[in-house]
C-alpha cells in the first residue's frame, strides 16, 4: 500500500509538472490559436539553463531559475516577433510549421551553447524531504506543487481581474473589434508568448533537480503538455490542470508496475486516444477539433 | 425532378438561425430566397448543401433525402453550389480550376493516375475538352485559360467559378450572391446566365441582394426573416405582400431614425 | 493527343525532364568511383524517394507529417524480417516494405485525417515516437536499440547479386526514377488536381464532389508506403542499423529537404535531398550546427518563402526576367 501511495506521489509531482506545461501552451493557444511546437522545449530550456547555471557556474538555484524564466520568456517574445508575426501567409499549416522550426533552433541553440551534457543540480532550498503518513515527498516535489498552485491561482487573477487579462481575452476573441478599444493585438500576442515562455521555463525550472537537464528533453515534455491539455479540453485551464495531473499519475503507475521503458507511450497513447474517439476531451467543446 | 426542403431548422445555442424553412424548387424555374441581412439565407443554403447539418427537417433531391449528408456526397447526387466570395483554387490556372467542377465526371483512381493507364489519358482529355467549353459558355476568353485564377479580375472570377460549377453538370444550382460586387452590365450578364441556366431545365435556387435582378429573372420567390419563411410566390406577389413590406421597410425606419 | 493542350505539353516536359535525369544519373554512376561518394549519393536518392512521398503528402494533400522518419523505420524493419526471420527473397521484403507500412498509413490515416491541421501534426508526433519506442523495446523483431539489426545479407533478389555498392547505386537510382514517375503522373491527373484544390479549400472542392477524407487518406497512404520503400532500400544497403536512425530528426529532416526544394513539386523533393544529404559532408564539424542551421532554415523558409526555397528562387529569377524584357 505504501509503495502505491508512494507511486502516486511521485506521479502527482510529475503531474503537476505537466500542469504547468500545459497552462503555458494554453496562454498562447487561447490568445491566437496557434498551437506551439516548440513550447515543450521552453520547458526543456527553463530546466537546462537553470541547472546549467547553478552546477556550472554556482549560480544559486533560484536566482538561476530566475535568469532561466527571463531568457525564456525573452526568447518567447522573439518566436512572435520575428518569425509569427512576419510570416507571409498566415494560414494555420505554416504557423505550425514555423513553430516546429523554431523548436529545432531552441534545441540546437542550446546544443551549441551548452552542449550535450546531461546536467544535475542540486534541490532548491529547504528541507530534503518531508514524510506524510509513511510517503517520502522529496523537498523539491514540494516546490513543484507550490509553483502549480501559485501558476494556476496567478493566471486566474491576471485573466479574470485585470485589465491586461481582459484586453488579452478581447484581442482573443475579436482582433479587429479589440484594436478599436485601443487594444494592441500584436502587443497582445506578443504578451501572451512572453508569459508562455517564462511559465514552461518555471516548469523546466522546478522539476530539473528531479529530472536533470538535457538539451533533447523538449520532444517529450511538449507532447506531454499537449497531451495533458487536450485530455482536458483543448482552451480549458482547469482541464489542462486535471490532465496534467492524471497524465503523471497514468505514467508513474505504469512505470512502477508495468515497465519504465514503456512510461513515455503513456502520455503519447492517451493523446492519440483522445484524439482519436473524444477530441473534446473531458472538459471541452468538440468545435474546432475536427475538419 | 425538384429540390424539396421541408421543416429545415438550425439553431446556434439560443439563437434560431432557420426556422422550419420549407418550399420546393422546381426544375426549369429560378427559384430566389431573399430577406433582409442576417435573415439565415446564407444558413439556408449552408444546410441545403451539406455545409452544416439541419437539427430537423429534411432537404429531398429528386426524392432522395440528403438531409445532413456529407458535401460530396450531395455533390454525387447532383447538386452544387458557389459562394459569396469567389472560393478559387490557390497556385492553379483557370483551366485546370474548371476541370476541377468536371471531377465527379472522371472515373480514374490513384492507383491508375499513377500508373497512367490508357483510361487516364483519355479521361484527362475528356475532362479538358468539358471545362473549356464551360469556360466558353459563361464567357472567359481563352487568353486567360493558363492565369492563375486568383490573379483575374473579379468579375471573371466569378464566371470562372460559374463555369467550374457547370462541369460538375449539376441538375441543381446553387448561388450564393453571385452578383455581390458587381455592377452595371456585368449584373446583366450573371443575371442572364442563371436565367439561361434554368432555361436548360436545371433547378436554380438564388440568394441575391439585387432586388431588380431578383425581380427580372425570377420564376418563384421565397422572403425569409428572422429564419422564418414570411412570404412566397411569384415576384409580382411577393411585391405587394404586407410581411414583406414591412420586413423592408422597417429596416428603412429604422435607418432614418 | 491535343498538341495545342498546356496540360499535356506541361508532362511532356516533365517526361523530358526524366530522360534528362536518367542520364544525368547514368553518366555520374560511371563518373563516380569511390565508396564513400557513392554511398553518399546512395543515401541522398533513399531520402528523395521518401521526400517525394512527403511532398506529396504536405505539397498536394496540405497535411504535415512527422512521422516519416518512424515509416522509413518500419519498411527498413520489415525488409530486414523477411529475410532474416522468414528466409524470403529480398524482393518481397522490399515490396513488403511498401506495402505494408502503406496500409499501415491507411488504418491510422483514415481517423487521424479528420482533425485540423495542428492537431494531425502532434498526432503524427506522437505516433512517430510510439514507433520509435517500439523499435527499442520489441526486441525480437528489431534488436533493441543496441545492437539492432545487424549482418543482414547482401541484396541478393531472386539470385542476383547486387549487394556491392555500385549495383545498389543502379537500383536506387532506377526505383527512385520508378517513384518520380508515380509521383508526375499523380500530379497531371484528376486526383492530384482534387488534391491540390482541396488543399486550397476544402469545402468548395468538396462541393464539387471531391471526396476529401477519402483522398487525403489516399495520399497518406502513398506517402508512407513511399517512405517504407527508401527503408527497405536502407535496409538491404547499410546491412546493419538500429532505431536510433529513425527518430524526429529524421522525419525533420525530410520535411527539410521538402522545403528546401519546392513544396508542390517532386523535383523539388528531389533537388532537397539532395542537397541536404551530401552538402553537410563539405562541411567541417557541421554535426553540431546542424539541429540550429536546420532549425533557422526552415523556420526562415517558412516565414518568408513558404512554398519551397528553390521555387521561391525560381519564381523571382523568372518574375526577374520578366521584368527585364518589358
Amino acid at each position: 500500500m505504501n509503495q502505491f501511495l508512494q507511486i502516486l506521489a511521485s506521479g502527482g509531482v510529475l503531474g503537476a509538472v505537466y500542469a504547468i506545461t500545459a497552462l503555458g501552451f494554453l496562454i498562447v493557444y487561447n490568445a491566437t490559436k496557434v498551437i506551439n511546437f516548440a513550447h515543450g522545449d521552453f520547458v526543456m530550456m527553463g530546466g537546462l539553463i537553470t541547472a546549467a547555471l547553478s552546477s556550472a557556474y554556482g549560480v544559486p538555484p533560484l536566482a538561476a531559475a530566475l535568469v532561466a524564466v527571463a531568457v525564456v520568456a525573452g526568447l518567447g517574445v522573439s518566436l512572435d516577433r520575428l518569425a509569427i508575426q512576419r510570416a507571409r501567409r498566415k494560414e494555420h499549416l505554416t504557423l505550425v510549421m514555423i513553430t516546429i522550426g523554431a523548436a529545432s533552433v531552441f534545441r540546437g541553440l542550446m546544443e551549441i551553447v551548452v552542449g550535450r551534457d546531461i546536467y544535475f543540480m542540486d534541490p532548491f532550498p529547504g528541507p530534503v524531504r518531508i514524510t506524510l503518513g509513511g510517503v517520502q515527498i522529496p523537498g523539491q516535489g514540494l516546490w513543484v506543487l507550490a509553483a502549480l498552485v501559485l501558476v494556476a491561482a496567478g493566471l486566474w487573477f491576471v485573466f479574470r481581474r485585470t485589465l491586461l487579462g481582459k484586453a488579452m481575452r478581447a484581442a482573443a476573441g475579436n482582433g479587429r473589434a479589440a484594436q478599436l478599444y485601443g487594444i494592441d493585438p500584436q502587443l497582445m500576442s506578443a504578451i501572451s508568448y512572453a508569459m508562455s515562455g517564462g511559465l514552461g521555463a518555471l516548469a523546466g525550472a522546478v522539476i530539473v533537480p528531479l529530472a536533470s537537464g538535457y538539451y533533447q528533453t523538449g520532444l517529450y515534455f511538449g507532447l506531454k503538455g499537449f497531451a495533458a491539455a487536450i485530455l482536458g479540453g483543448l482552451g480549458n485551464p482547469f482541464g489542462a490542470v486535471i490532465g496534467g495531473v492524471l497524465i503523471g499519475l497514468m505514467e508513474s503507475l505504469a512505470a512502477g508496475y508495468i515497465s519504465s521503458g514503456y512510461k513515455d507511450s503513456i502520455a503519447l497513447g492517451v493523446l492519440l486516444a483522445v484524439l482519436l474517439l473524444r477530441p473534446s476531451g473531458l472538459f471541452g467543446s468538440s468545435e474546432a477539433v475536427r475538419v | 425532378m425538384s429540390l424539396v426542403v421541408e421543416g429545415l431548422t438550425k439553431r446556434y445555442g439560443g439563437l434560431v438561425a432557420v426556422d422550419a424553412v420549407s418550399f420546393t424548387a422546381q426544375p426549369g424555374h429560378v427559384t430566389s430566397v431573399i430577406g433582409p441581412n442576417g435573415a439565415g439565407k446564407t444558413t439556408l443554403l449552408n444546410l441545403i448543401s451539406g455545409v452544416v447539418s439541419p437539427d430537423s427537417g429534411s432537404v429531398k433531391l429528386f426524392g432522395k433525402d440528403v438531409s445532413g449528408a456529407a458535401q460530396h456526397v450531395i455533390a454525387r447526387a447532383g447538386m452544387t453550389r458557389n459562394f459569396q466570395s469567389p472560393q478559387l483554387f490557390e497556385g492553379m490556372s483557370v483551366l485546370e480550376t474548371a476541370m476541377v467542377g468536371a471531377h465527379i465526371r472522371g472515373r480514374c483512381g490513384f492507383l491508375s493516375a499513377m500508373l497512367r493507364l490508357p483510361g487516364v489519358v483519355r479521361e484527362e482529355i475528356e475532362l479538358e475538352r468539358i471545362a473549356r467549353d464551360c469556360l466558353d459558355l459563361v464567357g472567359v476568353p481563352k487568353s486567360a485559360l493558363d492565369r492563375e485564377a486568383l490573379d483575374l479580375p473579379y468579375g471573371l472570377q466569378r464566371r470562372v467559378e460559374i463555369a467550374r460549377a457547370l462541369a460538375m453538370q449539376a441538375k441543381v444550382l446553387l448561388f450564393d450572391e453571385p452578383a455581390a460586387g458587381l455592377s452595371g452590365s456585368e449584373v446583366d450578364d450573371i443575371a442572364e446566365l442563371v436565367d439561361a441556366l434554368s432555361h436548360q431545365g436545371k433547378v436554380v435556387v438564388l440568394v441575391e441582394h439585387k432586388m431588380d435582378m431578383v425581380m427580372r429573372i425570377s420564376d418563384h420567390i421565397v422572403v425569409m426573416n428572422f429564419g422564418a419563411r414570411i412570404a412566397e410566390g411569384s415576384p409580382a406577389d411577393v411585391q405587394q405582400d404586407k410581411a414583406v413590406i414591412e420586413a423592408y421597410l422597417g429596416i428603412e425606419e429604422m435607418a432614418d431614425a | 493527343m491535343s498538341a495545342a493542350s498546356p496540360l499535356m505539353r506541361e508532362y511532356h516536359a516533365n517526361l523530358k525532364g526524366m530522360v534528362a535525369f536518367a542520364v544525368v544519373l547514368v553518366l555520374v554512376g560511371f563518373a563516380v568511383t569511390g565508396s564513400y561518394p557513392k554511398t553518399m549519393l546512395i543515401f541522398a536518392m533513399i531520402h528523395a524517394i521518401a521526400a517525394i512521398g512527403l511532398g506529396l503528402l504536405f505539397g498536394h494533400g496540405g497535411q504535415i507529417s512527422l512521422c516519416q522518419g518512424g515509416l522509413l523505420g518500419l519498411g527498413a524493419y520489415i525488409s530486414a524480417d523477411f529475410v532474416r526471420l522468414l528466409g524470403l527473397d529480398p524482393s518481397l521484403g522490399l515490396i513488403a516494405a511498401t506495402l505494408l507500412p502503406a496500409g499501415f498509413g491507411w488504418l491510422v490515416a483514415r481517423p487521424l485525417l479528420q482533425l485540423s491541421s495542428h492537431y494531425l501534426a502532434m498526432a503524427t508526433l506522437a505516433l512517430g515516437l510510439i514507433l520509435s519506442i517500439f523499435y527499442t523495446q520489441w526486441v525480437w523483431l528489431t534488436g533493441g536499440a543496441d545492437p539492432g539489426i545487424s549482418n543482414l545479407p547482401p541484396f541478393t533478389p531472386f539470385g542476383l547479386q547486387l549487394g556491392s555498392t555500385n549495383a545498389m547505386f543502379w537500383v536506387c537510382a532506377v526505383i527512385l526514377l520508378l517513384v518520380l514517375l508515380v509521383a508526375i503522373n499523380l500530379i497531371h491527373s484528376r486526383m492530384g488536381r482534387a488534391l491540390r484544390a482541396l488543399r486550397s479549400g476544402e469545402v468548395p472542392a468538396a462541393a464539387l464532389g471531391v471526396d476529401t477524407v477519402r483522398s487525403k487518406v489516399a495520399i497518406f497512404a502513398i506517402a508512407a508506403g513511399m517512405s517504407g520503400l527508401a527503408g527497405g532500400l536502407y535496409a538491404n544497403f547499410t546491412r546493419a542499423f538500429n532505431a536510433s536512425g529513425f527518430e524526429v530528426g529524421l522525419s525533420i529532416d525530410l520535411l527539410i529537404m521538402v522545403l528546401v526544394g519546392s513544396v508542390r513539386s517532386p523535383w523539388g523533393a528531389v533537388s532537397g535531398a539532395f542537397l541536404i544529404t551530401i552538402l553537410p559532408a563539405f562541411l567541417e564539424d557541421f554535426d553540431r550546427y546542424r539541429l540550429f542551421s536546420y532549425g533557422i532554415l526552415m523556420t526562415i523558409i517558412m516565414v518568408f518563402m513558404p512554398d519551397g526555397l528553390a521555387s521561391a528562387v525560381f519564381d523571382g529569377v523568372r518574375a526577374l526576367a520578366r521584368r527585364r524584357r518589358t
